[in-house]
Formats: structure tokens, C-alpha cells, sequence
């Protein structure tokens, strides 16, 4: 009876493990949450611009997600560049790049949509040191408005 | 060894590997990463100007703008029936009922559509995905509907709805920014009743 339970129990025991360590190499979780990565963009400028990239970015590894515009090549064609597949971002050779790079990743594609949301799911799988190249970065409201009476 | 202190020991050791465990941030209704990954080349079309100036001219309440500028750019002017939700508290408590709405559309807007994008970008991978970005921002609004003018020559039909759309959104836009906060509410109520007598609807 009492090698039957050290037996079930270290069966068990085994078992658990394979599990967790099948999960945990997985990889599909995120590291960070949403809010966490949020604090990353309130925190500092995850937006880098060809005037900000000295100080921000020196030493970039450019992640190319699409084809990089004529007017952007110019601050970007020195750097190192990897052009992945949007939808193969966490393939085992991608994330080995990523971690391999001391420097900083730096997101281009011509679509903000695509770069920002490339951006939050590299910050939650645990990378820092992110960036999004956008040309003209946040911009100020450049309108000015006069408030009227009711028309009739 | 006493099987119950090799079963405790056990135990513990099972307790001790699952604490350093990584943890898990997923949520109910969100992506895993690969999942989002995957989902990368078919992401939410952003609203553009001139649907947007339809919506409102149409005062269509499946549509709700929160603007995510600072409250003192919000209140010099913003898009009628928008709230504010500014940035740095997209993630407050007591604003996730605004961002995961089930019976609406939530239209993202800031100056330009760089930070709606990160926004949106953030609340899809928490889960809530009835939102968009509202494409080029307050500025495209400006640019497209505010500025629009009549040129004076000949216009396909299509281009006459588009600036009669426009034409509707700019007069709303600047008859709402121009009243006092107390009135604003109900003057979106009046402009929905003014339709629906239009239709023949009742009071």
C-alpha cells in the first residue's frame, strides 16, 4: 500500500511536470499585461522619429513589416534589417533574432495599424527596448476652431 | 522515507514549481500570441472621414467616438456625442464599461491616428474588440469636412452626397461645439427627434 502511493504520487508528480514544461516552452502566453505594456507607452516615447532616432535608437534592429516608402528610406537604409511576415512574428528563428540584437528593435511598416499592434504584442511576449518608426511621430492639433451662434 | 512525508515533500516541490511559473496574463475573450499573431494580416479596417461625418449626420447611436486627447483639447472642440476617455487612463476601472461595449462601435480618434491606433491596438489585446480608429484623426476631420467647399462646377451624384454629408457633419460639428456643456446632451436628443418627425415617426 505505501509503494502503491509513493508510486501514484511520483507518477502524478511526473506527469504535472511533462505538462508544465511542455506549456512553458510553448511560449503562448504573454509575459506582461495589456495595462503593464500601456505604462511602457505612458512611461516613455515608443515613437521615433528620423529626428529623435540618435537619441532614442542608436543601434537598431529594424523589423521590416512591409516595404519601406521612399521618404523613409533615407533615415533608415544604414541599419540592420530583418523583413518578417507579419503573421510568422514569434516563429523560433524570428524571437532568436530578436534576443540575439543588443540594440533596439525598431517596428517600420508603412501601415500604423499593423506597427502598433506588432508593438503591443512584442512589449506583452517580454521585449523592451520597442520602438515604431513613424515619420512625423504624434502630432499637434493644427486647426483652429471659432465657436458660432445657432444658425437659425 | 514515511510515504506521507515523500507525498508532502512532493507536493511541495509541485507548489514550489507552479509559484516561479511565469504567469498567465490571459484573459476571458483574449488572443493567446500566436493566435494574434496569426490574426495580424486581417486587422480592423479604420472608419474614414466621410463614413464617420454619414454616422453623424445620420446621429446613428450604434456609433460612439470617445476621444483620447487631454480633457482641455476636448473641450476646445471634439466630434458631437464623443467622451473623453484620455489616454493615459484607457486602462481606469471605471472606464472599461466605455471600451468593451457590446451594442456599439467605439471610434478612437486623437490629433492624428498614430496614438488611436497604439489605443485600439492595446484594447484589442485585452479582449475588447468593438473598436476602431477613426483614419487620419481630428485633423483629417478638419481637413476633409470642415474645409470642404463647393466648387461651383458640375458634381456626379456621388460627390453631391459626399458634400451634403459633409456639409451636415460640419454644421453639427460647429452648432455643438459652439453651445454650453448643459446643453450639449440635449441638443443631440433634439436633432434625433427632428428626424424621426421628418420620417413620420411619433414624438
Amino acid at each position: 500500500m505505501k509503494k502503491h502511493s509513493i508510486a501514484i504520487g511520483t507518477l502524478l508528480f511526473v506527469v504535472l511536470m511533462a505538462l508544465i514544461l511542455v506549456t512553458v516552452k510553448k511560449g503562448n502566453y504573454y509575459r506582461i499585461s495589456a495595462e503593464a505594456a500601456h505604462q511602457v507607452t505612458l512611461s516613455s516615447t515608443v515613437f521615433v522619429t528620423p529626428k529623435t532616432m540618435d537619441s532614442l535608437c542608436p543601434n537598431p534592429l529594424l523589423l521590416l513589416l512591409s516595404e519601406v516608402s521612399e521618404k523613409d528610406a533615407l533615415a533608415l537604409d544604414s541599419f540592420v534589417s530583418l523583413k518578417i511576415k507579419p503573421t510568422e512574428l514569434l516563429s523560433p528563428d524570428n524571437k532568436k533574432a530578436f534576443n540575439k540584437h543588443s540594440g533596439e528593435l525598431l517596428i517600420y511598416s508603412q501601415d500604423k495599424e499593423k506597427a502598433a499592434n506588432t508593438w503591443v504584442l512584442l512589449s506583452r511576449m517580454g521585449f523592451k527596448k520597442l520602438f515604431v518608426f513613424d515619420e512625423e511621430g504624434v502630432s499637434e492639433f493644427n486647426y483652429s476652431f471659432e465657436a458660432k451662434g445657432l444658425s437659425e | 522515507m514515511n510515504s506521507r512525508v515523500f507525498l508532502s515533500l512532493l507536493l511541495i516541490g509541485l507548489a514550489l514549481v507552479l509559484v516561479l511559473l511565469p504567469e498567465n496574463n490571459i484573459k476571458k475573450n483574449q488572443l493567446r500570441p500566436l493566435e494574434y499573431s496569426a490574426g495580424l494580416d486581417k486587422l480592423i479596417e479604420p472608419m474614414g472621414i466621410d463614413q464617420a461625418a454619414r454616422h453623424l449626420a445620420n446621429t446613428d447611436s450604434t456609433i460612439q467616438c470617445i476621444d483620447i486627447r487631454q480633457p482641455e483639447a476636448f473641450l476646445y472642440c471634439h466630434i458631437p456625442g464623443a467622451i473623453n476617455i484620455p489616454y493615459p487612463q484607457l486602462f481606469d476601472k471605471n472606464r472599461q464599461g466605455y471600451l468593451n461595449p457590446t451594442q456599439k462601435t467605439n471610434v478612437i480618434y486623437a490629433n492624428d491616428d498614430l496614438q488611436s491606433h497604439m489605443a485600439v491596438a492595446l484594447l484589442k489585446s485585452e479582449g475588447y474588440t468593438n473598436n476602431k480608429v477613426l483614419q487620419g484623426g481630428l485633423n483629417a476631420w478638419f481637413g476633409q469636412v470642415m474645409e470642404a467647399a463647393f466648387s461651383g462646377g458640375r458634381i456626379s451624384a456621388r460627390e453631391n452626397a459626399l458634400y451634403e454629408n459633409r456639409r451636415k457633419a460640419k454644421q453639427l460639428f460647429t452648432e455643438w461645439n459652439s453651445l454650453p456643456d448643459s446643453l450639449k446632451n440635449t441638443y443631440l436628443e433634439t436633432k434625433i427627434l427632428d428626424e424621426a418627425k421628418l420620417d413620420g415617426g411619433c414624438e
